[in-house]
C-alpha cells in the first residue's frame, strides 16, 4: 500500500468515525436525554475529530531516496480532487437553494447555517477524494503499487 | 488563439467588466439611498453571464482536432484551480457574516443563493484565469 492509499485510508476512518459519533450523539441528546433539536444538534461537536485527519501527512512521512509519486499518481490525485469537488458543488447548490424555495424570499435562517455549510462542503470533500483515491489505487495493498 | 483560449479571455473580460460595474453603483447608490439599498447594484453582476455565451459565439470547427490530450490537462488543472478558489469564496462568504452577526443572528434566505451565485462566478472566473495562463494569453504557434 503505497503513501497516497494509507493517507486516504487515514482520512477515510476519522471522517467516518466522525460522522458516527456524531449521528450517535444528536440521537442519544434527542431521544435518550430529551433536549430539543436544537441542543441536541449540539452532538455534531465530534465532526471536530475529522481535523485529526490532518495529521495523516505526519504520520505517513515520504520515504527518502524513493521515488513515491508518478504521473499515474496525479492523475489519480487530480480525478479524486475533481470528483469530490463536483460532489461538493452539487451539494451546495441543494445547500443554498433548498432553504430557499422551502422559507420563501422573506424568509430567514441561523447564521449559524452557514459554518455548517463550509464544515459539511469540507467533510465531503475530504470524503470524497479519500473513497476515490482508494477506489482508483484498490482497497488493498498491490504489487504494481510502489510498495 | 484556440477556442478554449477565446471563450476564457471573454468570460474574464466580462467578469471583470461587471465587477467594475457593480462597485460604481454600489458607490453611486451608496451615496444617495444609504448602505443596504446600495446592495442593488450587484444586479450588474449578472452582466458576467454573458460570458457564457461565447461558447455559442466561437463555436467548434467540423473536422478538425480540436482537443487533444494537453487540453485535456489543461482544463483539469483549471477546473481544479477554479474550484478551489471558490470553495475559498464559499468559507469566506460564509464566516464573515457568522463572526460579524454573532452566532445568535438571522440572516434573510435571499442570502444562500447569493453566495451560490458568486460562487459560481468566482469558480468560471479562476477557471479561466488558469487557462489563459496555462496556454497563455497570445497564441504560440498552436493550431486551433
Amino acid at each position: 500500500m503505497n503513501r497516497a492509499q494509507k493517507i486516504a485510508r487515514f482520512s477515510l476512518i476519522v471522517v467516518l468515525i466522525a460522522l458516527t459519533l456524531s449521528a450517535i450523539a444528536v440521537c442519544a441528546l434527542y431521544f435518550v436525554v430529551g433536549l430539543p433539536i436544537q441542543r441536541a444538534l449540539g452532538g455534531f461537536a465530534f465532526i471536530a475529530i475529522c481535523g485529526f485527519s490532518g495529521l495523516a501527512p505526519i504520520l505517513y512521512k515520504k520515504e527518502r531516496g524513493k521515488v513515491s509519486f508518478d504521473e499515474r499518481d496525479l492523475l489519480i490525485q487530480k480525478k479524486a480532487s475533481l470528483r469530490a469537488y463536483t460532489i461538493f458543488w452539487f451539494l451546495f447548490v441543494l445547500a443554498a437553494m433548498i432553504p430557499f424555495f422551502i422559507l420563501g424570499p422573506k424568509g430567514t435562517i441561523s447564521v449559524k447555517y452557514l459554518p455548517a455549510m463550509v464544515f459539511g462542503g469540507m467533510i465531503t470533500v475530504m470524503l470524497v477524494q479519500s473513497i476515490v483515491t482508494l477506489e482508483e489505487y484498490g482497497w488493498r495493498a498491490k504489487e504494481k503499487n510502489h510498495e | 488563439m484556440n477556442r478554449e483560449q477565446k471563450v476564457a479571455l471573454s468570460v474574464v473580460v466580462t467578469t471583470l467588466a461587471a465587477v467594475v460595474a457593480s462597485t460604481i453603483a454600489i458607490i453611486i447608490l451608496y451615496q444617495k439611498v444609504g448602505m443596504p439599498e446600495a446592495l442593488k447594484g450587484l444586479a450588474f453582476m449578472g452582466f458576467s453571464g454573458f460570458g457564457c455565451l461565447s461558447m455559442f459565439i466561437f463555436k467548434k470547427e467540423k473536422g478538425k482536432v480540436a482537443f487533444d490530450e494537453r487540453d485535456k490537462l489543461i482544463q483539469k488543472r483549471a477546473g481544479i484551480a477554479g474550484f478551489a478558489l471558490a470553495y475559498l469564496f464559499v468559507g469566506l462568504a460564509c464566516m464573515i457574516p457568522f463572526f460579524v452577526l454573532g452566532p445568535k443572528a438571522n440572516i434573510s434566505v435571499t442570502w444562500l443563493p447569493r453566495i451560490f451565485i458568486g460562487t459560481g462566478i468566482t469558480h468560471f472566473f479562476f477557471y479561466s484565469i488558469t487557462i489563459l495562463c496555462e496556454y497563455g494569453l497570445g497564441s504560440k504557434g498552436e493550431k486551433a
